[in-house]
């Protein structure tokens, strides 16, 4: 049996046959194949995956799509990507019998990895890696096109910023990791799709010395994720961040945006459309977020331990 | 039979004029015919439709009578008649790379030719014989609005001098002459850079310029902000020797909202005059001024006791339910329990008390238990008013701890059940702009009591918000390179975010709580008005829309908030304007303008 979804022209889900292997098959036709891939991930199986762009080849890479006059836009040139997103065995309803449908299996970088290698092979902009921390998996660029040559890449968020120590609005701190980033790396980075009661109503707090700007973003979705641990250990928000690079504006916009717990690493399925997300807790093995802090140091640190996790 | 236009008469009859003016006949151009036939006339009228616009639809039909009257026909329908608007005869050409007076290798253009619809398009170039426009679509006709366009990029075997004249359906349309020329003397552009900021700091504009060797340049920034703050300057830029970065630090003490930078460069004669003027293209940045909105209310003390309780942890094993009416803290109801040998209810007839919501401490008595006795086991029980004392613990509303009047060294523990707003009235509370987020919608909410049930305030209490799995959302505003921007097709609450809990607080009624800000952003719903092909045209319009699912804390064990409304949250984006509704609730004064 195979299904099809179509949720947008992009995309095309191909859920499994009833296999001893199981796989979804994802396949995207615009551009930014990786983070639409990411957000699919986020959204349908509930996966923490974050991602960091390069910049691309414009002279090579980019094209220019005029719709009007007066209106058009530059993007990437773009191949299609088909995905396979690894699934376990299939659940069963212990009292009726019947074969449920495959679980979502623990995230993990042997998970994700033969994604961004089946992204590297497709011919589209930058070649990009992926690491694991135990909560989050990390895709990044490792290396882009330059004048027709590929070249490595420090990833921006690895870049090492100074910032103020006192607390104050979220969006104040940004703004000034954005300030830090345009001094130490040249670049032009602006705010994306951050949920506006995050930016009014959070105070963020920066704390630790030599810190990345990965490190910087973490602690700010952290304080966006607990509330000053307001929130219960195990309910605190799971968000993960994009920085996505735009080639018309020559600029990396950061967005940040909350993943509902699927109980990933739980035997439930996946959801068949990206709008039909839920923070409902998984009622076979009640799926817990690892609580997290912030280490002296400034790095987000989680506690596996604290979850019961397989 | 006669024929000829004669027939109608010299000037404009009755019968040749429509008494609703939706048209007119000019009768020197109408004819009938066939001339001298005995057979059935033809009839052919010159019909010009009054302000009609392209589209519309007439049905058109006829009568006939004799000239004495003496038989008229049935009315007939002649057919259907769409108009069209006729384009004027038209050509334009646009660099869409840059707008110097100069065309240049490299340049992406576009040309429009306007005219009758869906005639074919020829063109002449410098005095060849026209052949068929092809245009980029393939088509050699003008569209079905009378457009013909297509578009290109002018390369090296392109360098001369050109005269092109177009024809539509052979008529010539007024001619187009222009030159295209080499790189040599070309200026770039890299982007723009700039940043939102917090109000006076300094915002930092930065381009990256290429001029031809040996010019003089000079980078001026046009800042300008959206019509919601509307603010214009121009600033001229400066440059490290031999550097091709121009920055600007622009001061943004008098700035709140959001702003759109525009670079351009001047060539300088010798004397400082200006030579010329080249407007950098498609190299539009945006920056957000912004302030600190004052934080949401803190935690509030509990409002009111009003609800059922169950004092569970007396030791003996008569637990009472108290059903509490708090009237501004003045405690009513009733209470019973259930004698612990015979199973015999208890009912108390009064209950009095207080409550206090600035201690949070509470003191209720129940009098007048009925049974006054009873046997059991061969004992006489003979139960007694029942009073117990407490203070409601920190952050939670549902749970006291105190003791027993009789008992004081008996612990009296009180648990509600579970109290769930019926409901909730959303109200516009204005937008952002005082924060410098002109486009974010700021909302209360009011929570609401079953109707006829007890009046409980909910201050006290916190509502969190939840994206459920219905009704599905939807985003038309999204287009194919939007996740360049980081924007994912937004059909759920969670591509924004939740937030923190809201504290309820005490409005003397059922509680409220607020703000809820929505907004995408200043500087996306700029690119989305800019790039979104949702919105090519200046009617067109897109909608995002997502349920927002608000639950209130629980006071039950189970530790799960149960959700009590499902709101829609929607915004409607033109090119022009924004609107934000939640539970349909929105700005009364209708969408709001923002745009540059």
């Amino acid at each position: 049996m195979t299904k099809r979804y179509l949720p947008s022209a992009l995309l095309l889900l191909i859920l499994p046959t009833r296999c001893a292997l199981a796989v979804d098959e994802i396949t995207i036709t615009g551009p930014k194949a990786l983070v639409q891939l990411v957000s699919e991930l986020s959204q349908r199986y509930g996966y923490l995956v974050t991602y960091e762009d390069a910049p691309v080849d414009t002279e090579r890479e980019v094209t220019t799509m005029v719709y009007a006059p007066g209106r058009m836009d530059k993007f990437e040139i773009s191949r299609p990507v088909t995905f396979h997103v690894p699934r376990g065995p299939a659940t069963s309803d212990v009292s009726s019998g019947v074969a449920g449908p495959e679980a979502i299996l623990p995230l993990s970088k042997e998970l994700i990895q033969p994604m961004v290698d089946e992204y590297n092979a497709s011919g589209n902009p930058s070649r990009f890696a992926v690491s694991f921390d135990g909560t989050y998996a990390h895709i990044y660029a490792v290396s882009h096109k330059v004048n027709g040559r590929m070249e490595d890449f420090q990833p921006i968020l690895s870049t090492k910023v100074t910032m103020p120590p006192q607390t104050a609005p979220c969006y104040q701190t940004l703004n000034y990791l954005y300030a830090e980033l345009r001094r130490m790396r040249n670049v032009n980075v602006a705010q994306s799709l951050i949920g506006a009661n995050w930016l009014f109503r959070d105070q963020c707090t920066i704390v630790g010395a030599d810190l990345t700007a990965g490190d910087v973003v973490a602690q700010v979705a952290h304080e966006f994720g607990t509330d000053h641990s307001q929130v219960a250990p195990g309910k605190e928000l799971r968000i993960p961040w994009w920085l996505t690079y735009d080639a018309f504006t020559d600029t990396y916009y950061l967005s940040m945006h909350w993943v509902p717990n699927k109980s990933p690493q739980a035997d439930v399925a996946p959801t068949s459309s990206p709008a039909t997300s839920t923070d409902t807790p998984a009622p076979a093995r009640p799926a817990c977020t690892p609580p997290s802090k912030i280490r002296p140091d400034g790095k987000v640190v989680f506690d596996a331990g604290a979850c019961n996790t397989p | 039979m006669a024929s000829g236009s004669a027939q109608f008469g010299s000037s404009t009859s009755t019968i040749l004029t429509d008494s609703e003016g939706l048209c007119s006949v000019n009768p020197s151009t109408s004819s009938i015919g066939p001339p001298d036939g005995e057979s059935s006339p033809t009839v052919t009228l010159a019909i010009t439709f009054n302000g009609a616009t392209s589209g519309a639809g007439y049905t058109i039909e006829s009568e006939w009578t004799d000239s004495g009257y003496d038989g008229m026909s049935n009315w007939g329908n002649l057919g259907n008649w769409t108009t069209s608007t006729t384009m004027p005869l038209t050509v334009q050409l646009t660099d869409l790379t840059q707008t110097s007076s100069f065309y240049l290798v490299g340049d992406s253009y576009s040309i429009t030719v306007t005219g009758p619809p869906t005639q074919p398009v020829t063109v002449s170039v410098n005095g060849a014989a026209p052949i068929a426009a092809v245009n980029t679509q393939g088509s050699s006709s003008t569209n079905g609005q009378g457009v013909w366009t297509t578009t290109g990029t002018w390369g090296l075997g392109d360098i001369g001098n050109y005269t092109q004249t177009y024809y539509v359906a052979g008529v010539q349309v007024p001619g187009l002459s222009f030159q295209v020329s080499n790189g040599a003397t070309r200026i770039t552009c890299g982007p723009t850079s700039a940043a939102d900021v917090g109000q006076g700091t300094q915002e930092p504009l930065s381009v990256r310029i290429s001029t031809p060797p040996g010019s003089t340049p000079q980078v001026l920034f046009s800042v300008t902000g959206s019509n919601v703050n509307p603010y214009s300057t121009s600033v001229s830029a400066s440059s490290a020797p031999n550097s091709s970065l121009w920055s600007y630090q622009l001061a943004t003490g008098s700035l709140l909202g959001e702003y759109e930078v525009n670079p351009s460069v001047q060539l300088l004669n010798a004397d400082g005059s200006v030579a010329s003027t080249y407007a950098c293209p498609a190299r539009v940045a945006y920056f957000n001024v912004r302030v600190s909105s004052p934080a949401n209310s803190g935690p509030a003390k509990c409002a009111s006791m009003t609800g059922t309780w169950s004092d569970f942890s007396r030791a003996s094993s008569h637990a009472a339910t108290w059903n509490i009416t708090d009237t501004s803290g003045s405690l009513g109801g009733t209470a019973s329990y259930t004698g612990a040998c015979s199973g015999t209810p208890v009912n108390f007839a009064g209950l009095t008390g207080s409550y206090s919501p600035v201690t949070q401490a509470y003191s209720m008595t129940a009098t007048g238990p009925s049974p006054t006795s009873y046997s059991c086991g061969g004992n006489l029980y003979e139960p007694q008013d029942l009073t117990v004392k407490g203070v409601l613990a920190p952050n939670s509303c549902g749970l006291g701890a105190g003791t027993y009047s009789d008992d004081s060294s008996t612990t009296s523990d009180v648990l509600t059940t579970e109290r769930v707003p019926a409901g909730e009235t959303t109200q516009f509370a204005g937008w952002a702009d005082q924060y410098g987020s002109p486009t974010t919608a700021m909302f209360n909410a009011m929570l609401n009591t079953a109707p006829n049930g007890p009046a409980y305030d909910f201050g006290g209490r916190n509502v969190n918000q939840g994206a459920p799995a219905t009704p599905p959302g939807s985003d038309s505003c999204w287009w194919q390179t939007a996740p360049a921007l980081g924007y994912a097709k937004i059909t759920s609450l969670s591509s924004l975010g939740r937030s923190d809990p809201w504290n309820v607080q005490d409005d003397h009624k059922n509680g409220s709580y607020g703000i809820d800000y929505i907004g995408l952003g200043d500087t996306l719903i700029a690119l989305i008005q800019l790039r979104s092909t949702a919105l090519l045209t200046s009617t067109s319009s897109c909608t995002i829309q997502f349920p927002q699912q608000m639950s209130i804390n629980s006071e039950s064990s189970t530790g799960n908030d149960p959700p009590y409304a499902t709101n829609m949250i929607v915004f409607t984006i033109t090119q022009t304007t924004v609107s934000v509704s939640r539970a349909s609730v929105t700005d009364p004064n209708g969408p709001r303008s923002a745009h540059f």
